[in-house]
C-alpha cells in the first residue's frame, strides 16, 4: 500500500514538473457553451450528453429545484426507467430497469465520483449521501452496466451526483421547510471564494420528522422509528498552476431510519464521515486524475429479534489518465486500489475483521471513425482477495481457511453512436458488469438466540451482460421535441441473496441462479410557447426468473424478480414557468407486483398512482416561497408490503445570497 | 407582372440566402468561449479584428453585421470587441475573424495570424484549413470545428478537456 501511494506520488511529482497546458472542466461553462449538459461519466472523457455512448438522462439544478422533492430519490423519480420504493417515511431504494428492492446492491452512487453506497452490504441509504440538493449541478442517470469505467456495483447503472465547482460557482443560500408528518428541515450553503485561486463551499442540514403510521401493513411497530438526519459537508478546490488543480471534499452524516432488512423492519443508525483527496493535471501526456479517499461508516441495528452494529472502512486509491492520441482516437488509463474491512458485534463473531483487498486496472479506447460514427471500448479486470481475521462465531460452518480466497474478473462496455442525421442518433452498446458480493454476504457470522446467520466466502459475484439499441430523433411536430427510444435484453447470472433453512444455519448467503429481464422504453419531450414544458415516459419490462428460492421445497428466499418487477411504468411531467412563477407536476404509475413477506408468502401491491407537483414564486431579493407535495393524490398508497405511503405536503421558505 | 415575380423570387431567395447566412450573437459567444479555452491565449477584453474583401460585397456586408453585433462586446472570460480591415498588414489582434467571401485572404490572414500569436476564426465552413484555424457553428446544434493543419501553423492548443469536444478536421 506505501509503495503503490509512494509510487503514484512520485509520478505526480514528475508529471507536475513536466510541460503542462490548460485547464479542468468546468462544467457551467461547458454547458452553457454547448447549450446541453456535459458529462465525463460515461467514458471519462468529457461528452455532450447527446454524444455519449450509452443510455444517461442528465437531471440539471432546474430539474431538482423544480421537483419539489426534500430528498434524492424523489428527485430520480422523474427519470424514465428508474424505480423507487419507499420503506418507511424516509427510507427509500432506487433501481434503474427493474431489480429494485430493499437494500439494493446493483446500483453505483457516486458524489463527485466517490461511492456514497454503503460497502458492507453494498447497498445505498439515500438519506446519508452529505449534499443539499441546493449544491448540486447535476445528476447523471446512467442506465445498464458500467462496470468497466467505474468498477463493480455499476450493474443496474449508475448515478453519478456531481456538485458545484467551488472555484467556479457561487451557490449560496438557506433555507428551512415544514411539512405535514410534523417535518422540518434547515440548510445552509455558503460558498467563499478565499482568492482568485481557492474556492470553499460548506453545507449542512438537520432534519427530522414523523414515521408514517396509517397503516403498517404488518410492518412491527416495533421496527419503526421517527426519522432523523443531519449533514455535513466541505469542498475545496485550489488552482494549483494555471493546468492543475486540488479538491479536498469532507463530509459526515448522521441517521437514524426504519430500512426493511430481509422482509422486516429494523431501526438503523448510520454514521457516515469520508475524506476525499483529489488532484487534476492537464498534461502532454494527457488528463491526469488521482484521487484517494476514505469513508467510514459507523452502523447499529435493532429489531424484535435483537441488535448488532459494525464498523466499515473503506480506502480507495484511483490514477487515471485520458490522452487524446490523434483527432480521431482517445484513450484512457485506469487503475485502482481499494480496502474493505468491517468489524462488529453482532454481525460478525466480536472482534474479528473480514476484509477484502482489490486491485483493479482498465483501459477506454474511444475511436471517431467520422462526423457521424463513433465507437467507445472499456475493459477492466478487478483481482479482489477476501480475508478474514478473529475467530468465528461457534455455529459458523466454515473455517478461517475458507476466507482464503481470491476473485479475478473482467468487465466491458462497448458501444457504436452513429449519428445518422441532424434529428437522428442510434446507439448500439453491450456490457458485462459485475456485483460482487458484499462483505457481510462473504462474512457475515451472528448468533441471536436460535437465529443463526452466516455469509458464504465462496459466494461468486453475480455476473450482468446487457444489449441495448436506443435511437434519439429530434422531432417538429412537438416544439423542442426529443423522442427517445431503447430496447434492452439483460441477464443476471448467479444472482445472489440471504435464504431461510429449517435446519442449520437459519440463513445463509447464497447463489441461486439466473435472472432474464427485456425491455422497451419510451418517451417524448416537449414544449409549448416559452412558458411549458412536458415530457411523458413510458417503460415495458418482462423478468424471466430461473432461481431456486427454496430449501427442501420450502420457500427460503425473496428473490422473485419477475414478480415484483413492474411490467409497466409511465410518467408524465407537466411544467409551467413565467418570470417569478415556476408550476411543475410529475405523475406517475406503477402496474401491479408480488412482494415477498416476512413468512416468505406473497403479497399483491395492486398498481398505483403517485403525483408530485411544486409551486414557487421567487420575490426580487431571489426569496423563494414554494409549496410542493409528494403522493398528492391519496391519503396513502400501499406500494410495498410496507407501511403505506403517505401523502405530504412542504412549505418552503429559501434565499439566495 | 413577369418583372414582378422575379424580384419577388429573387427577393425571396436574398432573404433566405441571408437567413442560412445570418450570424448570431450566440456564434461570437460561442468563439469568445472558445479563444478562452487557449493555451496561453487571450483573456478579458479582445477587439478582434475583423477581415474582409472590400471588393467582395457578400464579404462586406457581413464585416458590417459582425461589427454590429460585438459592438457592445461579446463573451466573459474573453469579451470580444471588432475593428474592420481590408488588409492582412492592419491586423494587430490575436483573433482575427475572416469574413464570408475573403477567401483570397485566407493564407495571408494564416499566416498573420501566427505571427500575431493569435488565430484565425470565423463563422464561414469554407474558411476552415485554408484560412481558418477555428469555425463554429450554432444551428441546429453547437459545433466547433478545428482544423489541426491551421492550428498547427498558428501553435494554437486548447485545454484538453475542450480539445475532446470538438470536431477536428
Amino acid at each position: 500500500m506505501n509503495k503503490l501511494l509512494l509510487t503514484t506520488s512520485c509520478a505526480l511529482i514528475s508529471l507536475s514538473s513536466s510541460a503542462v497546458m490548460a485547464q479542468s472542466i468546468d462544467y457551467g461553462m461547458m454547458q452553457e457553451l454547448f447549450g446541453e449538459p456535459v458529462t465525463t461519466s460515461a467514458t471519462g472523457k468529457p461528452q455532450r450528453m447527446s454524444d455519449v455512448p450509452v443510455t444517461m438522462e442528465i437531471l440539471t439544478a432546474d430539474d431538482i429545484r423544480r421537483s419539489g422533492a426534500v430528498n434524492l430519490p424523489e428527485v430520480l423519480r422523474q427519470v424514465n426507467g428508474v424505480n423507487v420504493i419507499q420503506s418507511s417515511t424516509q427510507s427509500y431504494d432506487v433501481s434503474i430497469r427493474g431489480y429494485n428492492q430493499p437494500l439494493s446492491q446493483r446500483l453505483l452512487v457516486l458524489v463527485n465520483g466517490r461511492q456514497v453506497y454503503l460497502d458492507h452490504y453494498g447497498y445505498t441509504a439515500w438519506s446519508t449521501i452529505p449534499v443539499q440538493l441546493e449544491e448540486i449541478r447535476q445528476i447523471e442517470v446512467v442506465k445498464g452496466p458500467n462496470t468497466a469505467l467505474f468498477g463493480f456495483n455499476a450493474v443496474s447503472g449508475v448515478i453519478n451526483i456531481v456538485t458545484f465547482n467551488p472555484l467556479y460557482d457561487d451557490v449560496s443560500s438557506a433555507g428551512i421547510t415544514v411539512g405535514t408528518q410534523d417535518f422540518r428541515k434547515a440548510h445552509y450553503v455558503q460558498s467563499l471564494k478565499l482568492s482568485d485561486k481557492i474556492g470553499v463551499r460548506i453545507s449542512a442540514s438537520k432534519r427530522e420528522s414523523d414515521a408514517f403510521d396509517s397503516s403498517l401493513n404488518g410492518f412491527a411497530a416495533a421496527g419503526t422509528v421517527d426519522p432523523e438526519q443531519e449533514s455535513l459537508n466541505l469542498d475545496a478546490m485550489y488552482q494549483m498552476t494555471d493546468k492543475s488543480q486540488m479538491r479536498l471534499e469532507i463530509s459526515g452524516s448522521n441517521v437514524k431510519q426504519t430500512d426493511e432488512i430481509s422482509t422486516a423492519p429494523f431501526v438503523v443508525d448510520y454514521e457516515t464521515k469520508s475524506a476525499k483527496l483529489s488532484y487534476e493535471l492537464d498534461s502532454d501526456w494527457g488528463l491526469i486524475k488521482a484521487s484517494a479517499y476514505k469513508n467510514f461508516l459507523d452502523w447499529g441495528y435493532a429489531s424484535s429479534v435483537g441488535s448488532g452494529n459494525l464498523d466499515n472502512e473503506i480506502l480507495v486509491v484511483q490514477l487515471e489518465d485520458t490522452i487524446q492520441l490523434n483527432d480521431a482516437h482517445t484513450v484512457r488509463l485506469q487503475g485502482e486500489y481499494r480496502e474493505n474491512e468491517v468489524t462488529g458485534a453482532g454481525i460478525v463473531a466480536d472482534g474479528a475483521e473480514i476484509s477484502y483487498q482489490v486491485y483493479a486496472a482498465g483501459g477506454m479506447w474511444n475511436w471517431s471513425i467520422n462526423d457521424a460514427l463513433s465507437w467507445t471500448n472499456a475493459v477492466r479486470i478487478d483481482h479482489l482477495q477476501l480475508d478474514h481475521n478473529g475467530i468465528l462465531t461457534a455455529a459458523n460452518p466454515f473455517s478461517a481457511s475458507d476466507f482464503d480466497r481470491s476473485i479475478t474478473e473482467f468487465s466491458y462496455n462497448s458501444g457504436v453512436v452513429w449519428k445518422a442525421s441532424e434529428n437522428d442518433t442510434f446507439r448500439l452498446s453491450t456490457a458485462r458488469g459485475l456485483e460482487v458480493p458484499s462483505l457481510l454476504g462473504y462474512g457475515l457470522d451472528a448468533v441471536s438466540g436460535p437465529v443463526t446467520i452466516v455469509g458464504k466466502p465462496d459466494l461468486d459475484p453475480a455476473i450482468v451482460t446487457n444489449y441495448e439499441l436506443a435511437w434519439d430523433r429530434k422531432v417538429d411536430f412537438v416544439e423542442n421535441g426529443l423522442f427517445r427510444a431503447a430496447v434492452f435484453h439483460q441477464k443476471t447470472q448467479d444472482v445472489k441473496t440471504l435464504q431461510s433453512s429449517l435446519t442449520f444455519p437459519v440463513y445463509n448467503s447464497d447463489n441461486i441462479g439466473d435472472s432474464t429481464s427485456y425491455g422497451i422504453e419510451a418517451s417524448l419531450d416537449g414544449s409549448v410557447g416559452e412558458n411549458f414544458d412536458w415530457g411523458l415516459g413510458y417503460i415495458y419490462q418482462k423478468t424471466n426468473d430461473d432461481l431456486d428460492n427454496t430449501v427442501a421445497g420450502v420457500q427460503s428466499s425473496a428473490k422473485e424478480y419477475e414478480k415484483r418487477n413492474p411490467e409497466h411504468q409511465l410518467k408524465l411531467k407537466l411544467g409551467y414557468h413565467n418570470g417569478a412563477w415556476e408550476a411543475d407536476a410529475l405523475a406517475y404509475y406503477a402496474s401491479g407486483t408480488e412482494h415477498t413477506t416476512a413468512d416468505f408468502s406473497f403479497d399483491d401491491v395492486d398498481g398505483y398512482i403517485g403525483v408530485n407537483a411544486r409551486v414557487g414564486y421567487t420575490f426580487d431579493n431571489d426569496v423563494t416561497l414554494a409549496v410542493s407535495a409528494m403522493n398528492a393524490q391519496s391519503a396513502s398508497v400501499e406500494t410495498t408490503p410496507n407501511p403505506d405511503v403517505e401523502r405530504r405536503m412542504f412549505v418552503s421558505l429559501s434565499k439566495k445570497f | 407582372m413577369r418583372l414582378g415575380k422575379t424580384l419577388c423570387i429573387l427577393s425571396t431567395v436574398c432573404m433566405f440566402s441571408f437567413s442560412a447566412y445570418a450570424d448570431t450573437k450566440k456564434d461570437f459567444e460561442t468563439i469568445a468561449t472558445a479563444v478562452g479555452f487557449i493555451d496561453g491565449g487571450p483573456k478579458g477584453a479582445v477587439q478582434m479584428d475583423i477581415l474582409y474583401d472590400a471588393s467582395n460585397a457578400d464579404s462586406t456586408a457581413h464585416a458590417e453585421e459582425v461589427a454590429g453585433i460585438v459592438a457592445g462586446g461579446v463573451g466573459s472570460k474573453v469579451k470580444l470587441t471588432g475593428n474592420k480591415i481590408t488588409s492582412v498588414d492592419a491586423a494587430t489582434s490575436k483573433v482575427i475573424f475572416v469574413t464570408r467571401g475573403a477567401g483570397s485572404l485566407y493564407g495571408a490572414a494564416l499566416a498573420k495570424a501566427g505571427a500575431n500569436g493569435g488565430l484565425t476564426v470565423s463563422t464561414d465552413m469554407a474558411c476552415l484549413g485554408g484560412g481558418c484555424v477555428l469555425v463554429v457553428k450554432t444551428k441546429p446544434s453547437v459545433d466547433i470545428f478545428v482544423s489541426s493543419a491551421a492550428a498547427g501553423k498558428t501553435a494554437t492548443e486548447f485545454a484538453s478537456a475542450f480539445s475532446m469536444m470538438i470536431t477536428k478536421k
